[in-house]
């Protein structure tokens, strides 16, 4: 499955790059030291997993708004996963690093919600593209496996209920020494329930997950490029960022859905609320160019918008700034009188994008696992959203400086599935240029056709 | 449709990587906005079904960039939406607190498709949905009742315009699509096909052998019973305790089915010689093609706990039949072909669906196609029902059996050269 996840990773990087460009950046084992060996295991999926709460004023339900609602949240995963194991040598000693991956839920598969608000209606909402990821730390020769990955979405909906931090301490864990897991064959029961209370929620976790391992399979150290594509040398040229002052207030106008009919099978109708995202002031990130090897570095240059000479066609630099601190996500809602408040961390980064010597900045909140930050109160899932965008026609000039400002106004409305979300208010961001690296990479090109 | 579904969602990823040859005129083309589809019991209609007080809700959000494949000059198909949506249906029984179903419906890496039409001289545009997962396994509308809604499209400078609302009705159902949708300009073009030079198609002399049979009768039926699937999966489709029977039958039998032999060659083999060679298997495998225009009938009787019984009927969409290779030769399979439009089993009631038959996978019925039998006037295929239901959600069995009759229309077989060779 990874080089079904590698693949799709290098389609979609692809596809965000010019025809002209046509190659993809091989995904290397980076930051871990030097590889010694990775052996992925495929593993067969069971069970499901049904979380059961309701409001608990004991851990604060009054307080965020939360008792009114209970209901059930019920994760029915994919059938195959697999669990990789690398290990690798860095400052000369041996360490291993294990990722389980249960595959995309999807066709039929997901988290369904279903939650009732007393002396309101009922919410039924699911969750369906979900990559779910099992935490698996090693720890010297034993392998824990829980059914949480970092930053995990698993349980989040539209509908109001617990986070997956919320019902860590209710999730099975199972310890498996490593040796014993790299010989495959094995079934581990993830399989328990157990109660959780946590911020407004209280209830249990049922699981009767459960993995059966296959036979264990050593991957080559460098695979071939997949079918169709060839390995190329290509010239990465990579400009480093750091933030220098973000200012601004952003927020997001929240609105049930207005057909009856839509909101009243999520709940929705007549609900409005607000987002407010408190923006770190402290980040740095990198903006790359990838290329064949033969253009000559001001080509590059001059795609990244640093240098006026220098032909940057065909040539795209995207990159992104992670905005790191503890940046967070408030939420309040109102229906009925009802008022629900809460916050959560998100992750939001800056995307920048040169191309055809235009540069577009889109600025938004999404977790590592790609949804959006959702809170314990209902609401919009927001996958990607909300956006604050820079101006289309802005030039790449202004990066020819050391600094620079990038001012960002409010995207367009969406739409979440009976949901609404206006973004609101404008952030400024100062950037400062820190580094330029240049390197040789391993790409992948698409075969040409062969002629019949 | 569905071939050339899988072969637009191919096309995006072939596109989306590099320059490799397409067919001309195809490209990226950016979307924005989303597709609500609601329904409703129709208090005229619903109580011989037994499906009054049902409300329901689907929304397809667009990909962000879809991808335009031109299949004439007059229609273009468009994979517009994701492939997975949320289903959320409400069923009021008597007395008690509404049931709610609740589904995840499409099938993981198919997008589906609107279809956009060009009527008239006058340029008028018409758009249709294709291939939605509709209303999963929970009451409402079936993907076939979706597809025949048509959507209103208004050409503009940017690209087309398919915002509005449209009514519609599907046997117990009433219905609204609401859709934001707008459909930019096509971003790129994929290169098109290097010709291939003509004097070496010229040269190229192909033996074939080409036998076209029409589909002219399908006897029995299959049938088969369900049951939902206990624990915490039958609450959240609102299906704890059902049960059901399906049935299926074929009731007009249409369509084309060819079976074709080809090898290069470089002396011409007359009609007799290329007709002897397919006998003795010296032509190579068989390759086979089917155009079903056929139309079958699906009945469903479902019993819910605490809701009135369901029991439907819907007639199947065209395109069921496929011919397929096999391990010694060729098969006639009745299937889904991992798509949602071509599932033969759902009516309005709730039920089973092409996810519970692993994930479409599977085929409803299939036999052998008596290849060594080919060139008699008649041939007839007995397809057993060989599906076994095995999802989330539902459990069941289809057995029964059909007798596909074809009789011999034509038989084409000599030498040519390659690009005038008539294979299918």
């Amino acid at each position: 499955m990874s080089r079904v996840v590698t693949l799709a990773a290098a389609v979609l990087l692809a596809s965000a790059a010019p025809a002209s460009a046509q190659t993809v950046t091989l995904f290397g084992f980076a930051g871990q030291g030097q590889e010694l060996s990775h052996t992925a295991i495929p593993a067969h999926v069971s069970g499901s997993l049904k979380v059961s709460f309701h409001g608990d004023q004991a851990t604060g339900c009054v307080a965020y708004g939360l008792c009114p609602y209970s209901g059930t949240d019920t994760w029915v995963p994919a059938r195959s996963g697999q669990v990789d194991v690398f290990r690798f040598r860095k400052h000369g000693r041996t360490h291993a690093l294990a990722i389980a991956i249960i595959g995309f839920a999807g066709q039929g598969r997901g988290t369904f919600s279903k939650v009732t608000r007393a002396g309101g209606g009922t919410c039924a909402d699911a969750q369906p593209d979900a990559l779910d990821q099992l935490a698996a730390t090693v720890h010297g020769r034993v392998v824990s496996m829980r059914l949480d990955g970092r930053g995990s979405t698993t349980f989040q909906t539209r509908c109001a209920g617990p986070l997956d931090g919320d019902l860590r301490s209710a999730l099975t864990v199972r310890r498996v020494p490593l040796a014993r897991l790299l010989r495959g064959r094995l079934a581990v029961d993830l399989g328990g329930a157990q109660a959780f209370a946590a911020h407004g929620f209280a209830g249990t976790v049922t699981s009767t997950v459960e993995l059966r391992l296959g036979k264990p399979k050593r991957q080559r150290r460098h695979p071939p490029p997949p079918p169709g594509f060839r390995t190329v040398k290509q010239r990465e040229v990579e400009v480093s960022y750091r933030v220098a002052a973000a200012s601004g207030g952003l927020g997001a106008r929240i609105t049930g859905a207005s057909d009856p009919t839509e909101c009243a099978l999520l709940d929705s109708c007549g609900l409005t609320g607000t987002l407010a995202e408190r923006v770190p002031a402290r980040a740095a990130g990198i903006v790359t160019v990838i290329g064949p090897v033969r253009r000559p570095r001001a080509d590059f240059l001059a795609a990244l918008g640093l240098s006026r000479h220098g032909d940057p066609q065909g040539l795209q630099a995207f990159g992104g700034i992670e905005l790191r601190g503890v940046p967070t996500v408030s939420e309040r809602t109102l229906q009925d009188g009802l008022g629900c408040r809460d916050a959560t961390t998100m992750q939001p980064a800056l995307s920048i994008e040169l191309s055809g010597g235009h540069l577009r900045a889109r600025y938004a909140g999404e977790s590592e696992s790609g949804t959006g930050p959702r809170t314990r109160c209902p609401g919009p899932l927001l996958v990607g959203s909300p956006a604050w965008i820079a101006p289309r026609s802005r030039s790449t000039a202004p990066l020819r400086k050391q600094t620079t400002t990038l001012r960002l106004v409010p995207g367009p409305t969406r739409s979440d599935d009976g949901y609404t979300l206006a973004p609101a208010g404008t952030l400024r961001v100062t950037l400062t240029r820190t580094r330029i690296r240049e390197r040789v990479i391993n790409g992948l090109a698409v075969s040409p056709p062969r002629s019949s | 449709v569905a071939a050339l579904r899988r072969s637009a969602v191919a096309a995006v990823l072939v596109a989306a990587c590099a320059s490799a040859p397409l067919a001309s005129a195809d490209g990226t083309v950016p979307i924005r906005g989303s597709l609500l589809a609601t329904w409703h019991s129709d208090p005229a209609h619903c109580a011989a079904d037994g499906l009054c007080g049902v409300q329901g809700a689907m929304t397809l959000p667009a990909l962000e960039g879809g991808f335009e494949f031109r299949r004439s000059r007059a229609i273009t198909d468009v994979s517009t939406f994701a492939d997975s949506t949320t289903v959320r249906v409400e069923q009021q029984g008597a007395g008690a607190a509404p049931r709610v179903c609740l589904d995840t419906g499409g099938v993981s890496g198919t997008a589906s498709d609107l279809l956009i039409t060009r009527t008239d001289h006058g340029g008028r545009l018409s758009a249709h949905l294709d291939g939605l997962a509709a209303s999963g396994r929970c009451a409402g509308p079936t993907s076939a009742d979706l597809d025949r809604v048509g959507l209103a499209a208004r050409p503009g400078s940017g690209g087309i315009d398919l915002a509005g609302r449209t009514a519609f009705h599907a046997g117990p159902f009433d219905g609204t699509v609401i859709s934001t949708v707008r459909i930019g300009k096509v971003h790129s073009r994929a290169p098109s096909q290097q010709p291939i030079p003509p004097r070496a198609r010229e040269r190229s002399l192909t033996e074939y052998v080409r036998y076209d049979y029409r589909l002219t009768g399908v006897t029995g039926t299959l049938s088969g019973s369900f049951t939902a699937i206990g624990g915490p999966l039958c609450a959240t489709l609102g299906a704890c305790g059902a049960r059901g029977t399906f049935g299926f039958g074929v009731t007009r039998s249409h369509g084309l089915v060819t079976v074709s032999y080809a090898r290069h060659v470089r002396v011409r083999a007359n009609r007799r010689q290329a007709l002897r060679a397919a006998a003795a298997g010296t032509l190579g495998h068989p390759e086979g093609y089917s155009q079903d225009l056929s139309r079958s009938l699906v009945r469903t009787v479902v019993q819910t706990p605490g809701l009135p019984g369901c029991t439907a009927s819907d007639r199947s969409v065209a395109g069921l039949f496929a011919v397929v290779p096999a391990r010694h030769g060729l098969e006639l399979e009745l299937g889904q072909e991992n798509d949602p439009s071509l599932d033969a089993l759902r009516t309005p009631c709730p039920g089973p669906d092409f996810s519970d038959n692993n994930h479409g996978q599977a085929t409803l019925a299939h036999g052998a196609l008596p290849v060594r039998a080919l060139g008699r006037r008649v041939l007839e295929v007995v397809m057993p029902g060989s599906l076994q239901l095995e999802g989330f959600g539902y459990r069941g069995h289809l057995g029964g059996s059909l007798t596909v009759q074809l009789t011999l229309q034509r038989v084409r077989a000599g030498t040519a050269p390659e690009r005038k060779v008539p294979l299918a």
